[in-house]
């Protein structure tokens, strides 16, 4: 008997919200794995699957940055899978010297262990200057002293050949903060998060062409009661090594001609500029092409429902599973109005995504059953 | 045989026509010396909701101690103001109008929403959007572009 044809689904675990998984060290990655066994094609974002010195490969799972993982989801943008890419390395100026050595040499073993083709490494002109900060719901966010000079250097390196940007920013040190303590024990906000996904951010709106940031820390004194969810950030020395493998096999961007697929957006996400990565391609001009009306579920925390990507699904008419995944914010479906799937973990989730791949209403699972 | 190759003027003659026609982000790449980052924090009222449209359109200007302790924040720029008219639904079309017209309201007419999200829905207030949007700083007088981060 033939396996059900895959159900392209999308898994978000927002960044910067304390979600109890997934809000910590990659410790999203065995719901992630569930999840591209459960549909066949996951597509998610870095902070899910970025465990420092800790990755898993899987053709199944599909490694796409947060802003063009909103585009993707509005229909703007398509997913060009692809055997590899060529990763550039920005690292900031402001990294000192020894560190800069310990990345330096992560590059050299992913180089000549696991094979990559990592090249070129360029060091920002001047420091980037990461700045932390928290938002009134707590979550974290941060910006840049000099985005000119994060996108003058992501031009560099695409122009020199890269095809996907890892960047190095140096973040600052805070070892004996309250916030650190309480990541560190569990019960914390990623203080880092929010800053990365700006600047991750803003780099592949710049250049159209994966990218993702690790941030460059002097190492901490070792916690005995370090919560096993963050223990992957003390492994090493740099938090690289996931972001060279993730970046390695990530797809390419392509900007998608025409009309997205939804009408509700066509005015919500700004369609990807022109001069990046590849041509934009009339929708249907390539079969490998991976679309958003390809999309047979989008799975996100239950409180964290409020994003672009998954307004742009349910405005598609992607089925919604939220997951019991406890985190700052308390934007549920039901405060905004949408249907959804509930589940109360990621293995029921990965029920329900295999429930709707081979063509079953979830419904139907549950007594007593409800009305037609 | 004659050259089919258009002359340069000719050329810099179409390439300005595109360019005049060309509304940044769409088709051209930004100058990367004038990109800036905007925080910003609005509150969007839902409208059915009678206590948030009856409500005056703007609270007094800058935060106060009674405030809510998100409006009181020095990290963002609070405002519940400028968002426009209540919203219908959290529909994406009309949160991003809303954001627009709080980032013009902040003298960002250009800015585009980098990262947003809703982060609290209160049956008084609406929805609380948080985000960060990228927008062009305006160069400084005697120069071609000046890079400035706020926030």
């Amino acid at each position: 008997m033939s396996e059900a044809p895959v159900l392209p689904t999308l898994l978000l675990i927002p960044t910067g919200i304390g979600c109890a998984l997934g809000g910590y060290a990659g410790d999203g990655l065995p719901a992630a794995r569930l999840l591209a066994a459960a549909s066949g094609c996951l597509i998610t974002h870095p902070n899910v699957v970025n465990a420092a010195s800790l990755y898993w490969s899987d053709r199944r799972l599909h490694y796409v940055e947060g802003w063009a993982l909103d585009r993707f989801a509005a229909g703007t943008l398509a997913l060009a899978p692809r055997a590899s890419q060529r990763v550039g390395v920005l690292l900031d100026a402001a990294i000192e010297p020894a560190l800069l050595l310990r990345h330096r040499q992560v590059i050299d073993a992913c180089r000549s262990s696991l094979g990559l083709p990592i090249g070129p490494l360029l060091v920002s002109e001047a420091p980037l200057g990461v700045e932390l900060s928290l938002a009134a719901s707590g979550s974290s966010w941060g910006t840049l002293a000099r985005p000119d000079l994060l996108l003058r250097a992501g031009e560099r390196l695409r122009d020199a050949g890269a095809t996907a940007i890892a960047v190095v920013a140096r973040f600052p040190d805070d070892p004996d903060s309250a916030e650190l303590a309480a990541y560190r024990a569990g019960s914390g906000v990623d203080a880092l998060a929010g800053a990365e996904a700006v600047i991750s951010h803003l780099l592949v709106r710049h250049l159209g062409i994966p990218c993702a940031h690790a941030p460059a820390l002097l190492p901490l004194d070792p916690d005995p009661e370090l919560d096993p969810r963050a223990a992957a950030e003390e492994l090493g020395h740099t938090f690289l090594p996931c972001v060279l493998v993730g970046l390695s096999r990530a797809p390419d961007l392509v900007p998608i001609e025409g009309p997205p697929a939804s009408a509700a957006t066509a005015d919500s996400a700004p369609r990807p500029r022109r001069p990046w990565g590849a041509a934009p391609v009339p929708l249907g001009a390539s079969s490998s092409l991976l679309h958003a009306s390809q999309l047979g579920a989008v799975v996100a925390p239950a409180g964290a429902v409020g994003g672009a990507a998954v307004l742009a699904c349910v405005e598609r008419g992607v089925p919604l599973i939220t997951v019991d995944n406890p985190c700052l914010l308390d934007v549920t479906a039901e405060a905004l109005g949408l249907p959804s799937l509930k589940a109360r973990s990621y293995a029921e989730a990965a029920g329900l995504v295999m429930a709707l791949r081979e063509g079953l209403d979830p419904r139907s699972l549950v007594r007593p059953l409800a009305p037609g | 045989m004659p050259s089919t190759r258009p002359s340069s003027a000719s050329t810099r003659s179409e390439r300005r026509v595109v360019l005049s026609a060309a509304a940044w982000p769409l088709d051209q790449p930004p100058d990367p010396r004038r990109v800036i980052l905007v925080p910003f924090q609005l509150w969007c009222p839902r409208s059915g909701d009678s206590a948030a449209e009856s409500r005056p359109a703007c609270p007094p200007a800058g935060p106060s101690e009674s405030a809510p302790a998100d409006q009181r924040s020095g990290d963002l720029l609070a405002a519940r103001c400028d968002a426009g008219p209540p919203l219908a639904a959290a529909t994406i079309a009309a949160l991003q109008a809303a954001m627009g017209t709080h980032l013009r309201s902040l003298g960002h007419g250009d800015a585009e929403p980098l990262r947003w999200a809703i982060t609290a829905v209160d049956p008084l207030q609406g929805f609380r959007l948080e985000g960060v949007a990228v927008a062009m700083a305006a160069p400084a007088p005697g120069e071609s572009g000046a890079a400035e981060t706020r926030g």
